[in-house]
């Protein structure tokens, strides 16, 4: 039921599926039974701990603004500090009896109230990915040459890196790898896809990651070797994540819908669409969500979302690996910590490693600033030593990540703080 | 209430600006907890070390503003809003463990802890820390305590009264007190158990840890009826096997939990009992044999025994679903918690499902087996006026039920705002007063979590006690004229402690042992009996208490200070005041989180803030280990137990013992 006080017009999203069927956010906000099992694991609130930072109070505020107790402004800086500091984590979805999408509903306010949580020129060029590709592609060229020309390094020298306009620059420097190389054109058999696929239709369909495009190549390698082959690619292919988390809905429903048509076009739609990027996956299989309210699409969406796989699914697992070394998996996702993909990993890694594949307690953090949990800019660190500690603690020697983002973040903090262990992606487990 | 600007001031340079929120969307997000009450502050101060907690009590109480402690805020009671306004102090951040002592099992730690954060920690050095609310993975150890809340291993453990050794406490006038469980005169921790924060706020936990038990086993068993499965309970308790958990459940909320959990519970059975023993290898297979007999005796029809981790984990995690399950179904979800002696189980649940039927409300009923506690979970909306009423309705009706049972209306969640109106119900006048005169002792200026447990217009609308008769109508009498004449009296017993030459109020009159209850396993005596005499009438039945068979009475045995270990077998008392009323509090329950706790508050407070006339207290079907007396301790006034004492007998009627002997 929808009290008539509401106000609903500001809405953008119109239903929110969850585990209970789909509901709108008034209702699904109202599920929140304030049991506060929530807070614990939150890794803002573990730093933070108090009401205005902790995921009952971004559930409650949002109540509080649908009911209009409220005049939500981004003037407010407590409100301000509930919408910035979620990571988007889902952590507290995942403790949640009632199963609420809390993260969803930061994003839902951010884009009620504009708030944009990256910096602009950042922003401007990851919107390139989708709408202009060849000039992101450009760009993002010319970034890697004047990195490699060491512009930065003496843009750091000069203090430039310390201006705030800037401080994103030397966070970006220092997450990518000392050298950066985009998978090389010619890796997948392109040319011939044509040919090869008339004899042979396609088994199905690899979309890589933008990370696995443009910084860690040996990724989208290792991914499509364990798929079924033949194997059609779609590189320089924008899924809409990116504009779903900052703000654009408008526009990331138009990348859907086109990816979506692309799909439905290549073998009537039947083909499985494969990942590497745990965040990718979420966002595809919420595309119901993303695009209710839009009748055309709703059942498109729905069917869209029927096809879409992580790698874990293609990830054999049927021999122990012999190392003694210890190895933890690093759950650093967008929206979600449990499913499919969450439970298929912790039990190749289980069979892979035996006892050494390490459990963690429900209250150990994982890294929230990983990939598009990139707005805690101020908190970072703190929770950053957390999670490294965490590993420390278990004397852990790999940490294998659901997404090439999480294992680029990881592996920057693991340099700084805890050089004997390095980052994975879980494809790479068996290596 | 208007904050005066020195105030903020004062507060901002003690806690730093950034601690002290003042903005209308910070106070909303502190007005509310798991309940239906809200109560929106004034201000908002995080606390982030123990130390400041003192300090800022005192600006407080220097500009007479009220103040409410809070930490996770997960409590179902509505006893951490703030109805009347004023500050609310954030303990969340103090969250360390400060020390753990493995070699004299104890742990200190600061209030904010998180329960489940301390058994993780304790888990790796073999021990664990008994009490186990079921939101332990969000509820703070200072919050447990201000509960009282205690959970499934409570028939067995105790609750969290009986894990407290020592506690750091700041009284509402900002002056900070180490209480211990060793010192003479009433048990102070006891009394600010379950107090809600309405007397002080504890800055500093000491608690008892215990080792892991060697052995666990689980156990899921079936009944035909729910009065066979609680009788199957009763039945094991006498032989002398006391369970780790004992959860039950009826067979709708069975069949939810399995459609959603999938833990192999049958779905055809009327009850289905969780349970789990746990000792040492040898003795757990006699314990299983017992128990296979006690459930063939009551007709069960299944028993399935979990035979490895992995089966364990899927019989509980059928438990653990219980509140998803419901959650699930409705935006909010009311656990409501009632406690009645375990006879009554049957009668009450059965009531129950009348009271949800006639309501037309959904709700599960889970409830603790061993101690008679059990908890329907309500599913409704609260956007749903209406609705809203009609659950508020039923849930009264259930309390009313349990009061009718010789229950009470809280075992484990606490009074709060929520069910501050039934404790009128629950308890006489003079026993309302009694809380209330206690609270004025320690909170004269009544600044720490006003309006809570206590209702404000009690003095109007709560019933008298019964009319007294016989002996205790005379020692009432003799109070009063006592009262009247502003003379002192000394209670005795066989006056062997503190011999006394004074006008003595004997309790040797009151000689009846009132009710041996071999269902609940309780006693219910008066406070004149000989020892001697109960310790072997008990044995006549077949029964054993922890009592020794020594000189002296059992009122004397409590009262003297010479038996603390009886305190936490005491579960029912009833005494006469300096005015010449009757209180009562608890009975034969197990768990009592209504009110102030008038056991721990007579206990060892040798008579002189009331005369004990009856104790209800536990027996045991197998011989258990007995108290030795400790010697007779000076009596040592501490300047709590004046307070008290001045607002409970002004007069002076009961006297301090040792100054008559004088």
């Amino acid at each position: 039921m929808t009290s008539p006080k509401t106000d609903t017009s500001m809405h953008q999203l119109h239903q929110i599926h969850t585990a209970m069927g789909e509901r709108n956010l008034y209702d699904s906000v109202s599920y929140c039974n304030r049991c506060g099992m929530c807070a614990p694991v939150c890794p803002i609130y573990q730093i933070l701990p108090r009401e205005t930072t902790s995921p009952r109070g971004r559930n409650q505020l949002l109540r509080l603004w649908l009911e209009q107790k409220i005049k939500p402004s981004l003037a407010d800086k407590t409100l301000l500090a509930l919408l910035e500091s979620c990571t988007l984590c889902g952590r507290c979805k995942q403790m949640c009896a009632g199963d609420i999408p809390t993260a969803e509903h930061v994003l839902e306010m951010r884009r009620m109230l504009r708030l944009s949580v990256l910096p602009s020129f950042l922003q401007s060029f990851l919107q390139l990915r989708g709408s202009h590709p060849f000039l992101f592609s450009l760009v993002a060229r010319l970034g890697i040459f004047l990195r490699k020309v060491h512009l930065i390094q003496i843009m750091r020298t000069l203090r430039i890196t310390r201006l705030s306009a800037f401080k994103w620059l030397a966070r970006l420097d220092d997450l990518l790898p000392e050298q950066v190389v985009p998978l090389e054109r010619k890796f997948f058999p392109v040319v011939k896809q044509a040919a090869r696929f008339a004899v042979t239709p396609p088994a199905c369909i690899y979309l890589p990651s933008l990370e696995a495009e443009w910084i860690l190549p040996q990724l989208a390698r290792d991914t499509y070797k364990l798929l079924p082959q033949p194997v059609l690619v779609w590189r320089h292919t924008a899924s809409g994540l990116f504009e779903y988390v900052y703000g654009d809905l408008a526009r990331s429903r138009r990348l859907l819908c086109r990816l979506i048509e692309r799909h439905e076009r290549t073998e009537n739609g039947k083909l499985p669409l494969v990942t590497d990027s745990i965040d990718v996956y979420l966002f595809l299989t919420r595309a119901g969500q993303v695009l209710s309210g839009q009748p055309a699409w709703e059942e498109r969406a729905r069917r869209f979302a029927a096809q879409i796989r992580f790698v874990t699914d293609y990830l054999p697992a049927t021999e122990k690996v012999p190392s003694r070394q210890r190895v933890q998996l690093e759950c650093g996702a967008l929206f979600e910590r449990q499913g499919k993909p969450f439970t298929q990993a912790r039990q190749i890694l289980s069979t892979l490693f035996g006892k050494n594949f390490v459990q963690c307690s429900y209250t150990d953090t994982d890294i929230p600033a990983f990939g598009y949990g990139f707005t805690l800019h101020n908190r970072a660190a703190e929770i950053d030593f957390k999670t490294v500690a965490k590993i420390a603690r278990t004397k852990t020697k790999s940490v294998f990540t659901l997404s090439g983002l999480a294992a680029l973040e990881m592996n920057r903090l693991l340099k700084q703080f805890y050089p004997a262990a390095e980052a994975k992606h879980i494809v790479h487990a068996k290596r | 209430m208007l904050i005066p600007l020195e105030a903020k001031l004062a507060l901002k340079q003690e806690v730093g600006s950034s601690n002290v929120q003042t903005d209308e969307l910070a106070l909303l997000l502190n007005s509310y907890d798991c309940s239906l009450s809200r109560g929106k502050p004034d201000l908002v101060i995080t606390v982030e070390r123990t130390e400041q907690v003192a300090a800022i009590v005192k600006i407080l109480y220097k500009f007479h503003i009220p103040f409410v402690a809070r930490s996770a805020a997960t409590n179902h009671a509505g006893s951490c809003s703030a109805p009347s306004g004023g500050a609310i102090l954030n303990l969340a951040p103090l969250n360390h463990i400060i020390e753990i002592d493995t070699k004299n099992q104890c742990a200190w730690v600061e209030p904010g802890v998180i329960t489940e954060q301390l058994q993780h920690d304790l888990r790796p050095l073999g021990f664990f820390y008994a009490p186990d609310p079921a939101s332990s993975k969000a509820c703070t150890i200072g919050g447990n305590m201000a509960q009282n809340a205690s959970g499934a291993r409570c028939l067995k453990y105790g609750g969290t009264l009986d894990h407290i050794l020592a506690a750091e406490v700041v009284l509402p006038n900002g002056e900070t007190l180490l209480l211990e469980r060793k010192t003479t005169g009433p048990d102070w921790i006891g009394v600010l158990t379950g107090s809600e924060g309405t007397l002080g706020i504890v800055t500093r936990i000491k608690v008892k840890i215990l080792p892991l038990p060697v052995t666990v086993k689980t156990y899921l068993i079936t009944f035909p009826s729910l009065e066979s499965c609680v009788q199957a309970v009763s039945d094991l308790v006498a032989r002398g096997v006391i369970a780790r958990c004992m959860e039950a459940m009826d067979q709708l909320t069975a069949r939810a939990i399995e459609s959603f959990a999938r833990a192999g519970y049958p779905i055809d059975a009327q009850a289905v009992l969780l349970l789990e023993l746990d000792n040492a290898p040898e003795l757990l297979g006699q314990e299983e044999k017992i128990l296979q007999a006690v459930c063939r005796a009551n007709q069960a029809q299944q028993f399935i025994p979990a035979n490895n981790e992995e089966e364990r984990a899927r019989l509980w995690r059928g438990r653990r679903a219980a509140y998803a399950v419901m959650a699930r179904l409705a935006p909010n979800v009311l656990v409501c918690d009632g406690t009645v002696p375990r006879s009554q189980l049957p009668r009450t649940l059965l009531q129950v499902r009348e009271i949800l039927h006639r309501h037309q409300v959904k709700a599960s009923l889970l409830f603790h087996a061993g101690d008679g506690n059990f908890h329907p979970q309500i599913i409704f909306d609260e956007r749903d006026t209406v609705r809203t009423n009609q659950v508020r309705q039923a849930v009264h009706g259930i309390l009313q039920s349990c009061i009718e049972q010789g229950g009470t209306i809280s075992g484990e969640h606490g009074i709060g705002l929520e069910k501050r109106d039934r404790m009128i119900y629950l308890y006489s006048r003079a026993t309302l007063d009694l809380f209330a005169r206690i609270k004025r002792a320690f909170d004269p200026e009544g600044l720490a979590n006003p309006l809570k447990i206590i209702p404000p217009d009690y003095l109007k609308t709560a019933g008298t006690t019964a009319p007294l008769t016989g002996e205790l109508l005379q020692l009432s009498e003799q109070i009063k004229k006592a009262q009247q004449e502003r003379r002192s009296v000394v209670v005795t017993g066989r006056n062997l402690v503190f011999q006394t030459t004074k006008p003595a109020l004997s309790t040797l009159g009151l000689n009846r042992i009132i009710h041996i209850d071999l269902t609940n396993y309780m006693v219910m005596a008066q406070a004149g009996v000989p020892l001697h005499t109960l310790v072997q009438t008990l044995r006549s039945h077949g029964v054993y208490s922890v009592l020794p068979d020594l000189p002296g009475t059992l009122g004397g045995a409590f009262s003297s200070g010479c038996f603390p270990g009886f305190y936490a077998h005491v579960t029912g008392i009833r005494a006469l005041l300096a005015d010449g009323s009757s209180v009562r509090y608890g009975g034969k329950l197990t768990k009592n989180a209504a009110g102030y706790n008038l056991i721990r508050l007579f206990a060892g407070a040798q008579g002189t803030l009331g005369m004990v006339t009856e104790l209800t207290f536990k027996i045991y079907a197998l011989p258990c280990t007995v108290l030795s007396p400790l010697p007779a301790q000076p009596l040592v006034k501490s300047p709590l137990w004046n307070a008290v004492k001045r607002e409970v007998d002004p007069y002076n009627v009961f006297a301090w013992p040792q100054e008559e002997t004088r």
